[in-house]
């Protein structure tokens, strides 16, 4: 009996080498160089034991708050565009249409694109002097000189724009599948009621897909908050601190100003505070066997 | 029973999997660390600009020459510290040399992560001395104790161009001298082309980019980094004022977008035609000259950075301008000093600096001979005279110096980037900016 | 929603294309022209391709280098990744029942894993990497990798196993084989799809990961991401050599994607739809 339940165990090893000694070097290396006082440019501070200080400096820290702010925004508008546009477009696809197959694998393509090749494709098209997006505004009489990345005003909803562009399709494909995989049954009983178009959007297909949804917006919502290549190719942060998300901002503190203690103790609050926001909704998806929407079935 | 063993026998092909694949990574590696152990090997991480191209092309005379074995690596520049940090300070030999500018050096300097030059200049001088450098950029790679910690590869200085044609055609008859004047010729030609010209255009991106230009105006307004004890002052009344005057002439009469303005889009929009003045690098010269990607080549005037009333003297005393060297270092951890300290003097040396004069773009050179000979006269006569004055004149102090010249640069571009996108007023801004940096004192 | 009837639809959805390719063809397009033609305030529409672009991105640019490389660290990662998860991943859907406490707690220990961002581990495993004379070579940013991937490949694939009859194993218990013999004989081979569908998932993400390959990695060991950001410098940047290393890094994943595209959907929700 005990050989057997070794032999279950030894299933999970080779996961457990590889996944252990990261876990621990990171949280702990982390752990231990938030609690001094080092800076790369300081030879010798890393023994400088400070304990909560760098905490504490966080909870003072304006640029910090500015930061948190910013990534806020950046997930709510993000993924609340993504999945609007996304169950949207979904739908429009769900019947049958010529070329159906072909446009599920193109939009696949932003996707997969390269985040630093994404930034900095939208950057020059975005560009006040040279950039397409400015010569097709100008050619609609809505002015062609558009610093979009530039002005505080526009910035962050640039960046965000960019964001919904490239993670558009991710909710489209899942939300697709989710559409395909639903059952036929309650669309014929709701159909029976004289329900149609919108009312039977609202009161049947969208409920059946809050599963879905919400996986999705999960998903997307654990992405958005480590967003980083995107604002760091487009803007850097700025204007201001007007598109410096988290991740740009521990960044710029480890590896621009080197305080390379404090930039751990940020990236660890940042870690924790997210695992507290989302673990009672990833508990929900994950765990209890609450089946997701169409696993019953098997192949 | 049989199952069992291939149970375990499975386990272990997983793990040998793993294992295998690091180790075949490792064999496809380069063999980090200085494993390549006694032979003669320089490793150094540099910026990817055309002097580094031109080093790249006449690598393989000096290996021959040498015997030395030379790899050069790039990355982008903004990420550029953050490797040579990690590498220092783990104590790592594994570049030998990094190239980047005088700020970041005199940092490492200052850290002891990179050495004193002297004791091995003296014992090698078949490419040359320190004496060969011209005098203000070989200066500020030397300490107030006499110690020299790296090489120039390129320089520059920060004047005024302005364009001739839209002067006259304005009637302005004055090139501005003073910060007044210069705000009220941008005002001038901003509102007499109703906006189409912008009356001047600077880098306003976050971080070093918009601090570069602004540091010579917070100069002009007599304002400085530290006070008189070194205390940082980038809040008193006169960087207060002088960040208010940049950022309302960027705002007024600057063009759209100048806000993320970095060299590069700074550049384009003056080469463009897009801005009648600009305040930015002697770098600039070659690209406003020439006519496959400037519109207006042979127009435009050079001038020292303009002072702010009753702060200067006279004009000729104008030291405003910024000047920026861009070195190479020696690593106190490279095993092969020797060989490498060859390979640095070789880099910086006449025969390196000549073929870049004739081949790639070049006006930043170092050496006080080629900087003064035929070729570059040939190539750079527009701006030859107007370069080695502000170089000669250029501060070299127009940023701080030392370890904490990167906090105090990052948390004021901070503040500059806040002020000029409208975000936060100039006092509140260098405020904060103050706050950030309570405690950094004059390194 | 009468109105989305007849033509209407498959428009909107064509217009939805239509937007989510226009860069993409914009960023080939300057791939292709010379830089003064990239940065002409007016589009220029007729031009003469410059495949020499290509051939300075693949050759000078060495992006010949960082493609060998990626596919190495990539591939690497992804198979490191698919035999580390895989088993565990069978271990909490067919050995433990999903529904069992310690199931959901491995399987959401392993999703909270994902949140943690590279920006925390970039320091320590710098400096451990490095003691272990691991940094700066294909292998040390290859067992990066593979962490992620591991997370990644275990998600995945759990996803494909939860509908998977445990009856199987059953069987396979009564006629007296072991655990690792059940998945090699008898899970795997029925859900190969799947399990090249989680490879190339997690060989996407290991290819356009950017922060630690940036730090880990030097001159001869770069990748692709890495690479193409390297033709950002300071003074002047060369776009139409940048776009072209673009399109030649994305173009395999691309490729790749389209292949596995019957899985995505499953495997980019962790099971969350089919």
């Amino acid at each position: 009996m005990l050989v057997r339940r070794l032999q279950r165990l030894s299933l999970a090893v080779p996961a457990a080498l590889l996944l252990l000694p990261f876990v621990l070097i990171v949280t702990l290396g982390g752990l231990w160089i938030a609690l001094h006082g080092e800076n790369l440019l300081e030879p010798g501070s890393s023994q400088l034991f400070v304990g909560l200080e760098n905490f504490k400096h966080a909870i003072s820290d304006a640029t910090l708050r500015a930061s948190i702010k910013v990534t806020v925004i950046y997930v709510v508008a993000a993924v609340a565009c993504e999945t609007i546009l996304g169950v949207g477009v979904a739908l429009l696809m769900w019947r049958h249409f010529w070329g159906k197959g072909i446009v599920r694998s193109l939009v696949l393509i932003p996707m997969v694109l390269t985040p630093v090749v994404a930034g900095l494709t939208w950057r020059l098209l975005m560009d006040p002097t040279a950039g397409t997006a400015n010569y097709l505004l100008g050619l609609l009489g809505l002015g062609s000189d558009h610093a979009f990345l530039a002005d505080p005003s526009t910035a962050l909803a640039a960046v965000i724009l960019v964001d919904v562009w490239q993670n558009t399709p991710y909710v489209v494909i899942i939300v697709l599948a989710g559409l395909e995989s639903l059952p036929a049954e309650p669309f014929e009983a709701a159909q029976l009621d004289g329900a149609t178009g919108w009312k039977l959007l609202r009161n049947v297909t969208l409920p059946l897909l809050g599963p879905v949804l919400s996986i999705v917006v999960l998903l997307r919502t654990i992405d958005a908050v480590k967003t980083f290549a995107l604002t760091q190719t487009m803007t850097k942060g700025g204007p201001g601190t007007s598109t410096l998300a988290i991740s740009n901002y521990v960044y710029r503190v480890g590896f621009e100003t080197f305080d390379i203690g404090y930039s751990s103790a940020l990236g660890l609050v940042t870690s924790i505070a997210l695992v507290v926001l989302i673990f009672p909704f990833a508990r929900r998806l994950m765990t209890g066997g609450r089946p997701g929407p169409a696993r019953g079935g098997r192949r | 029973m049989g199952t069992r063993r291939v149970g375990r026998r499975d386990v272990l092909a997983a793990v040998a999997g793993v294992a295998v694949l690091a180790a075949a990574g490792c064999s496809g590696g380069t063999g980090a660390s200085g494993a390549d152990g006694g032979g003669k090997q320089v490793r150094v991480l540099m910026e990817d600009i055309s002097y580094t191209d031109n080093i790249k092309s006449m690598l393989p005379e000096f290996e021959k020459e040498s015997g030395i074995k030379v790899t050069i690596e790039t990355v982008p520049y903004s990420d550029m510290s953050a490797k040579i940090l990690q590498n220092f300070t783990q104590r790592s030999p594994y570049y030998d040399a990094v190239f980047t500018d005088n700020v970041f050096g005199s940092g490492y300097f200052a850290s002891g992560y990179v050495v004193d030059l002297k004791p091995l200049a003296a014992k090698d001088t078949q490419y040359g001395s320190f004496d060969g450098f011209y005098q203000p950029y070989i200066k500020p790679m030397t300490t107030s104790e006499g110690a020299v910690f790296g090489l120039p590869v390129y320089g520059e200085s920060t004047f005024l161009m302005y364009r001739k044609d839209l002067f006259q055609k304005y009637g302005i008859t004055q090139v501005p001298q003073t910060t007044d004047q210069l705000e009220a010729a941008a005002k001038k030609i901003s509102e007499a082309t109703s906006g189409q010209v912008a009356g001047i255009t600077m880098r306003g991106a976050p971080g070093i980019q918009s601090v570069y230009p602004w540091a010579g105006l917070l100069r002009s307004f007599g304002g400085n980094f530290f006070d008189g004890s070194g205390k940082i002052a980038i809040n008193s009344p006169e960087a207060i004022k002088a960040t208010q005057y940049w950022a309302d002439l960027l705002r007024n009469y600057g063009p759209k977008g100048a806000a993320n303005f970095d060299w590069e889009q700074n550049r384009i929009a003056f080469t463009q035609g897009k801005a009648a003045m600009t305040i930015d690098a002697t770098a600039n010269g070659p690209f406003n000259e020439d006519p496959k990607s400037s519109t207006v080549a042979g127009k435009v005037g050079y001038a020292p950075v303009p002072y702010a009333a009753g702060t200067t003297p006279s004009p000729a005393d104008n030291t405003d301008n910024s000047l920026n060297v861009h070195a190479l270092y020696l690593s106190k951890f490279s095993k092969n000093p020797d060989a490498t300290y060859k390979f640095l003097s070789w880099a910086t040396g006449e025969a390196v600096q000549s073929n870049a004069v004739k081949t790639v773009e070049s006006v930043g050179v170092t050496l006080d001979k080629v900087l003064k000979g035929q070729a570059y006269a040939a190539r750079y006569g527009k701006f030859q005279k107007a370069v080695l004055d502000q170089v000669s004149t250029g501060n070299v102090n127009y940023l701080p110096s030392g370890k904490d010249s990167n906090k105090i640069i990052v948390e004021t571009g901070q503040a500059l980037s806040s002020v000029l996108s409208g975000q936060s007023d100039a006092k509140a801004a260098l405020d904060a900016a103050a706050k950030n940096l309570d405690g950094v004192e004059a390194g | 929603m009468r109105f989305l009837h007849g033509a209407v639809r498959p428009l909107l959805v064509y217009l939805f294309l239509a937007w989510c390719l226009a860069p993409i063809l914009w960023l080939v397009s300057t791939s292709l022209k010379s830089d003064v033609q990239a940065f002409s305030p007016t589009p220029v529409w007729v031009f003469t391709p410059q495949w020499g672009n290509y051939l300075n991105a693949w050759q000078e640019g060495g992006m010949s280098q960082a493609m060998l490389i990626s596919t190495t660290v990539a591939t690497a990662s992804s198979v490191a990744g698919v035999i580390c998860g895989v088993p565990l991943a069978y271990l909490v859907t067919q050995v433990w029942p999903t529904e069992s406490k310690a199931s959901g707690r491995v399987t959401l220990l392993i999703l909270l894993l994902t949140t943690l961002p590279p920006i925390l581990g970039l320091t320590p495993m710098f400096r451990t990497l490095y003691a272990a004379q691991l940094s700066q070579t294909i292998a040390g940013i290859t067992l990066i990798h593979a962490f992620y991937a591991v997370l990644l490949a275990f998600l995945i694939f759990r996803s494909f196993l939860v509908g998977f009859p445990r009856e199987i194993r059953e069987a396979g218990l009564v006629d007296g084989i072991g655990e690792w013999r059940i998945l090699g004989r008898c899970v795997i081979p029925n859900l190969v799809g799947p399990m090249f569908a989680t490879l190339v998932l997690a060989l996407i993400q290991s290819w356009n990961e950017f922060l630690y390959a940036l730090i880990l990695t030097n001159g001869a060991t770069q990748t692709v991401p890495v690479r193409v950001s390297g033709f950002l410098s300071f003074v002047g940047t060369n776009w139409s050599n940048l776009t072209a290393a673009g399109v030649i890094g994305t173009l395999p994943i691309v490729v790749f994607a389209l292949l596995t595209r019957k899985y995505m959907a499953r495997g980019l929700t962790f099971g969350g739809v089919k």
